[in-house]
């Protein structure tokens, strides 16, 4: 296959892009009052569009995916299929009658050569990704013996409903939602003319205390119904199978997403759990992978299992990985004093809340009640990241780090040969009490990724500093 | 561990009246400035104190960061030390280095040293400032411990 076009449903992704500068032109047109401009600009654009359809050729050639693109500045991109890191298919559901779909083929350089095929026929992915294989296995050091069958594979898991709803109902994406329009409103608060906000203000104030808490309920149950329709449409009819040394995962109901990873470049296993998740004994299993620059975080360490019950977490990841325990491992370090550093470190949230005094006294039983509210949630915190903090070296050179952030609780699991360093901290205050950090420094994503400690017991940290320093 | 050559603490010395004039012209744009939109004067002060404290903080500490910076070349891995109040002590293992960068700013020029970079396939350390000869010693020594670790494997 030489020098051939995309499809041209390609344009159509183009379009959304073609729209919103149009508009943008449009905007300033107006302002600077040459409205012409603006029909001129979108025919130029038009043909600009057309001709960079026509521009960007891709063939596949035996050793190597090549690209050629651009209209006055020409650019070849050449990837050898023994360098291709992942191979990443999206597949729109408007896509689908046709065959089509996007193929992302990334390098892992931090220059922004990967490739973006954004319409392509749905066997343009599986060439490539038999010719990677062939190219790999030509090479005598890592053969891997292929099976016949095509439709064996070595696990597979399927996500049922039953655990869907949990996980969506579990997310914390709801607040972040929140959190989100909080961000949009002081950003942009500066719109809204001070009229209203007072009147909105004298609104609030005047009304009872519990009549503000219920309106923030319900504004929390939409943010809820809304992360969890999102949650399904994404993550719905998730599988993850193992076949051949590789891991493909697949996912979505609008956009199906597929991604196959091979098993020898996760970099590490992060079994997370969040407040929530923690009380249900639900937990989320994720990897770290190297990528590219473009991809996004949800690539970057991708979910592989989106819950599993706690019960048989070990029996079914041990189906996936290798080197993991038979059951969660017993975690070292953990300091009582600790407690208070962690309390300590986070009671700056106090201060949080201070710039509502400033609206006057009827907001004082309120500042009082959300004082108390942060005062828990920090205590709370305290003790959270002490029962969950501390490391462990395990059978085959693995190290389990277990940490906390923002009530999230993760397990990673790390083979010393994916560890690039490992960094011990400590305050001269901390040496007193025998108390360090233990960083640990690894590939993610196409920069470094980085799973710290914190205060642990020192003899401990100081025994893992020793173990990676002695192999 | 090796200690830093000894003329680092000039550079450091310098470094912090560096800073420490440009503190100073801050103050005295402060002044203007202030003297603009009509505050008071004594504004500036708080900035030239701050200036001040730094330039004294930063002198004191120098034996101190002398003495706790260090680093270590051995035939598996790089072993680097750093800071007096904050303790850093990283470890890179030879096979995991992927190249070594000499840099060399104008204060370390004066002083024919350089510092040396240390990097991974994610993170990179510094070894802040070795003569040159050194430096370029380090480079060979750990690149060639390095080629040699990755044809192993």
């Amino acid at each position: 296959m030489q020098n051939k076009l995309l499809n041209p449903l390609a344009l159509l992704f183009g379009l959304r892009n073609y729209f919103s500068q149009v508009i943008g032109i449009f905007a300033i047109s107006i302002w600077i009052r040459i409205i012409w401009l603006t029909p001129i600009f979108a025919l130029c654009l038009f043909v600009y569009n057309i001709a960079a359809y026509f521009s960007y050729r891709y063939s596949i050639l035996d050793e190597q995916l090549l690209v050629k693109r651009g209209i006055f500045f020409k650019k070849e991109i050449h990837m050898p299929y023994e360098k291709i890191q992942n191979i990443h298919r999206k597949q729109w559901f408007f896509l689908k009658p046709f065959s089509l779909e996007e193929v992302i083929v990334d390098n892992a350089s931090r220059s922004d050569s990967n490739i973006n095929l954004i319409a392509v026929n749905e066997n343009v992915a599986k060439i490539l990704e038999n010719k990677k294989s062939v190219a790999i296995n030509s090479k005598p050091e890592n053969k891997i013996t292929k099976s016949d069958v095509n439709n064996s594979f070595d696990a597979q898991y399927k996500i049922s409903n039953h655990s869907m709803n949990l996980f969506a109902l579990t997310s914390f994406r709801g607040l972040f939602g929140l959190f989100i329009l909080f961000e949009f409103y002081q950003r942009y608060s500066f719109a809204i003319s001070a009229k209203y906000k007072d009147a909105f203000f004298n609104y609030l104030g005047s009304k009872g205390i519990i009549i503000v808490i219920l309106e923030i309920v319900i504004l929390l149950i939409i943010a809820f119904v809304v992360s969890y329709i999102s949650i399904w449409i994404q993550y719905y009819r998730f599988t993850l199978t193992k076949k051949d040394g590789y891991l493909t995962f697949s996912r979505g109901l609008l956009k199906k997403e597929t991604l196959r990873i091979n098993i020898k470049r996760i970099q590490s296993i992060n079994f997370s759990q969040n407040i929530i998740r923690s009380l249900f004994k639900l937990i989320t299993v994720k990897i770290t992978i190297i990528s590219d620059r473009k991809e996004s975080t949800n690539t970057k360490d991708p979910i592989v299992i989106p819950v599993l019950n706690s019960k048989n977490l070990y029996t079914i990841t041990n189906q996936f990985f290798d080197n993991l325990p038979p059951k969660d491992p017993k975690i070292l370090g953990q300091r009582a004093y600790s407690i208070w550093l962690f309390i300590r470190n986070s009671l700056w949230t106090l201060l949080l809340p201070l710039p509502l005094l400033l609206n006057g006294n009827n907001w004082l039983t309120m500042f009082f009640f959300i004082e108390i509210m942060i005062l828990v949630a920090v205590i709370f915190n305290g003790f959270y990241r002490y029962r969950h903090n501390g490391v462990k070296v395990i059978k085959n050179d693995d190290l389990v780090i277990e940490n906390c952030r923002f009530f999230n609780r993760h397990l990673h699991f790390i083979n010393w040969h994916c560890i690039q360093s490992i960094t011990l901290r400590e305050s001269i205050w901390m040496q007193k009490k025998n108390l360090a950090h233990l960083k640990i420094s690894e590939r993610r994503g196409d920069t470094s990724g980085e799973i710290l400690a914190k205060y642990i017991d020192l003899d401990v940290a100081r025994s893992i500093y020793d173990w990676y320093q002695n192999q | 561990m090796k200690k830093l050559p000894e003329n680092v603490k000039k550079i450091w010395m310098q470094a912090s009246i560096i800073i420490f004039v440009f503190w100073l012209l801050v103050f005295a744009l402060s002044r203007f400035l202030l003297s603009l939109i009509k505050w008071p004067l004594w504004f500036s002060f708080i900035i030239l104190g701050i200036g001040i404290f730094e330039l004294i903080c930063e002198l004191t500490l120098i034996p101190y960061r002398y003495a706790f910076n260090k680093y270590k070349i051995s035939e598996e891995y790089v072993e680097i030390q750093k800071g007096f109040f904050f303790r850093k002590l990283s470890s890179i293992p030879i096979a995991r280095v992927q190249n070594v960068n000499l840099n060399q700013g104008p204060l370390l020029r004066i002083q024919k040293l350089n510092s040396v970079y240390i990097d991974t396939a994610g993170d990179n350390h510094k070894i802040e400032a070795v003569t040159h000869q050194e430096a370029q010693l380090i480079r060979k020594q750990v690149m060639d411990l390095a080629m040699e670790a990755k044809n192993a494997k």
